[in-house]
């Protein structure tokens, strides 16, 4: 188990245009789960790549257990990697795809038995040992991928976006395993992927990228309750928060935060409210439309309720949303300011 | 960062090597035919 | 709702099967005639007594076949045949793999490399021999210029390429692999790039280092196209009459005679047309064997 720490690590493609990583500072906790969150092109790939060793920092370090591991391939590193597509390799048996790290390590022959039945007793996967990787599903694939992982004993885990190659109904419940097996395990994970949900159910840390740069790293409620600049609380949540420029200042609110006004006691920031659609999730309802009158009149505002029964399409109703749940924004910087007064009107 | 560098040159050198010992053999007949076509018997 | 269905189905259905015999005529006739008649007049021929500019022909049987098997020369030209093939395809399979492994990433000069290097393929048989032929000739070699340059060998002691047995059978497989090397480089290449990224990546995290990823992930996962090249290779060097005949025509005292040039030698050059077209036979069973294995190839590419 061990800490991984990058100093101002750089990757550039291209000169002079700007680098797919820049700068990026991180220190992950022993046994701790780090989500690196961010869209498409944000870097946080290829912040993993280069922290397995598959591509080279253009400046910069990285630093595993305290040593400096720029110049150590792969195998030197100690560390596992699941990829987005699991990278079996099809013409072996699992078995022999699960020792196969083993072998490569020349590890004892005697031992491999023990070691790919340990690993695969861990994941459920004991029954497939002979299949091979086409004869499995898409979640069997996955498990047989992390006992590939697992069965070096690793002192890091690095996965990529391992979750997104599965159906919906599939991706809840393998990510719930991923969690447990994280919990029973407890080995230092590093964890890609673009779903800002799957970051807040799993991560101890989040660390939200964007264009190569860290915007946010803090626990999920501080990435939520408290982002640092408009994009992270743009990008965590769903709708995403609500945000309207006043003055010199961009104001957000997250959409559950604005709710029908007889509901809200605290006190609160009043709006006349027209709906203009509805969906109904099942547990919950989005409602969009546009305040009437105000600053803010015509722009779009989501609101997510866990019952829009009285509400109908085309009507105008008395919304609020609490003063406390307010965000600040600076206007230039979009960065995050403390609260200040401003006029709706 | 030395390891790091000796290695990769290395790899490279073998890289260029092979190519040539192989682009060599392979063109070079024609390389050949092209230039005894010119000359009469002087050499050889 | 049930006559809506049948009007589909007959819409993708062929119209009548007289359209589709149709269809497939030309296709067949050319089969027939510009392949399966020669063959059938070889086979024809191998029975009988015929010979160029003879007017008649008489049916011998297996008279033919007897000759052919006592003399000394088929049994060299048949060793010869199967030595050649296989060394040489030994010799391409592996200097692909290794041309292949260095091509596969781009640099400085790929383009250039990858025309000079497709020429012994591209060019025509008969030229890229003449062209060997002439470096390996016993007078003007330009390797015996070299050897002697460097002091290896004196002057005018410098072994005859071609003209000693062992020499002109290692000069032939020579040029079989060089011609060939092309060929199976760009089939390889084509089966590497097919191969995911993250399967090479995946196995240098899992500690395998340069030779454990190419000899125990990527070699093995390029088993179907490797067998294509291979089938391929067996063919065109099984079948090559041109290079031996250019280069050696069969000597030095036959030792390089293969099935092709041998059939050509006594059935054209010596007009036996009889016995030439008997030993051609010959190159049909393994042949037979060799497109067996294609057609399984294809069949198995097809399934997965």
């Amino acid at each position: 188990m061990a800490v991984v720490e990058t100093r101002d690590l750089t990757k550039v493609f291209k000169e002079g245009q700007l680098g797919a990583v820049n700068n990026v500072n991180l220190q992950t906790r022993e046994g701790e789960f780090l989500v690196f969150l961010g869209p498409s092109g944000s870097g946080k790939t290829t912040l993993l790549r280069m922290i397995a060793g598959l591509e080279a920092p253009t400046s910069g370090e990285i630093l595993i257990g305290g040593q400096v591991v720029n110049d150590l391939s792969p195998r030197e590193r100690r560390i596992a990697m699941v990829f987005q597509s699991y990278a079996l390799y099809p013409h072996l048996s699992v078995y022999k795809n699960i020792a196969f790290p083993l072998k490569a390590q020349n590890v004892k022959k005697e031992l491999h038995k023990e070691k790919v039945e340990w690993a695969a007793s861990l994941l459920g996967i004991g029954a497939l040992l002979d299949r091979k990787p086409r004869e499995l599903s898409g979640g069997e694939r996955q498990r047989v991928a992390l006992a590939r992982a697992i069965v070096r004993e690793p002192a890091v885990f690095l996965l990529d976006e391992p979750l997104s190659n599965l159906d919906a109904k599939l991706r809840a419940s393998a990510r719930e395993e991923l969690e447990r097996f994280h919990r029973r395990v407890g080995t230092t994970t590093i964890y890609v992927t673009h779903d800002q949900l799957e970051a807040m159910a799993m991560g101890d840390r989040v660390m939200v990228l964007n264009k190569g740069v860290v915007r946010q790293l803090g626990t999920p409620t501080d990435v939520y309750d408290n982002p640092a600049d408009t994009f992270v609380a743009t990008f965590l949540g769903s709708p995403p928060m609500n945000l309207a420029e006043l003055g010199d200042v961009i104001v957000g609110f997250r959409p559950e935060h604005f709710r029908p006004a007889p509901t809200v006691t605290d006190a609160a920031v009043p709006f006349r409210f027209k709906v203009e659609n509805i969906e109904y999730l099942g547990s919950e309802w989005i409602v969009s439309g546009m305040p009437v009158g105000g600053k803010l009149e015509g722009k779009k505002i989501f609101s997510r309720l866990s019952s829009a029964q009285n509400l109908h399409l085309g009507g105008t109703y008395d919304f609020a949303v609490p003063q406390f749940h307010l965000k600040f924004f600076d206007r230039t910087s979009e960065k995050r300011v403390e609260p200040r007064a401003v006029s709706w009107q | 960062m030395a390891q790091g560098i000796s290695r990769r040159i290395w790899g490279k050198v073998v890289h260029v090597l092979v190519l040539a010992t192989f682009t060599i053999l392979l063109a070079f007949p024609f390389y050949w035919m092209l230039i005894t076509s010119f000359k009469q018997n002087l050499d050889l | 709702m049930a006559v809506d269905r049948a009007k589909i189905k007959s819409i993708g259905a062929p119209q009548s099967p007289l359209l589709g015999a149709a269809m497939f005529s030309p296709a067949v006739l050319y089969i027939l005639l510009l392949v399966g008649g020669p063959f059938f007049l070889a086979i024809f021929y191998a029975f009988s007594d015929a010979r160029i500019g003879n007017v008649e022909m008489h049916f011998v049987g297996l008279e033919n076949f007897r000759s052919i098997l006592q003399s000394p020369s088929f049994r060299v030209a048949i060793r010869n045949s199967f030595i050649f093939t296989i060394c040489s395809q030994i010799v391409v399979i592996v200097g692909a793999n290794i041309l292949a492994i260095s091509l596969e990433k781009t640099f400085r000069g790929r383009g250039i490399i990858r025309f000079l290097i497709l020429l012994p393929w591209v060019a025509p048989i008969a030229l890229g021999a003449i062209g060997w032929k002439w470096i390996l000739d016993s007078i003007y070699s330009v390797i015996t210029w070299v050897l002697v340059a460097v002091h290896i060998y004196k002057p005018f002691s410098a072994p005859m390429w071609l003209g000693e047995p062992q020499l002109a059978i290692a000069s032939v497989l020579l040029v079989h692999s060089w011609r060939l090397m092309p060929f199976s480089t760009v089939i390889l290449l084509a089966g590497r790039t097919a191969i995911p990224k993250d399967i090479p990546e995946a196995a240098a995290v899992d500690g395998a280092g340069f030779w454990r990823t190419q000899l125990q992930i990527v070699i093995p996962m390029m088993r179907p196209i490797i067998s294509v090249a291979v089938l391929f290779g067996l063919i065109f060097t099984f079948t090559d009459m041109t290079v031996v005949y250019i280069l050696t025509a069969g000597g030095p005292f036959d030792s390089t005679q293969t099935l092709p040039s041998l059939a050509f030698a006594l059935g054209i050059q010596g007009s036996d047309l009889a016995a030439g077209a008997a030993i051609s036979l010959f190159l049909v069973p393994l042949l037979v064997i060799i497109a067996y294995f294609m057609l399984r190839v294809a069949h198995r590419a097809e399934v997965n």
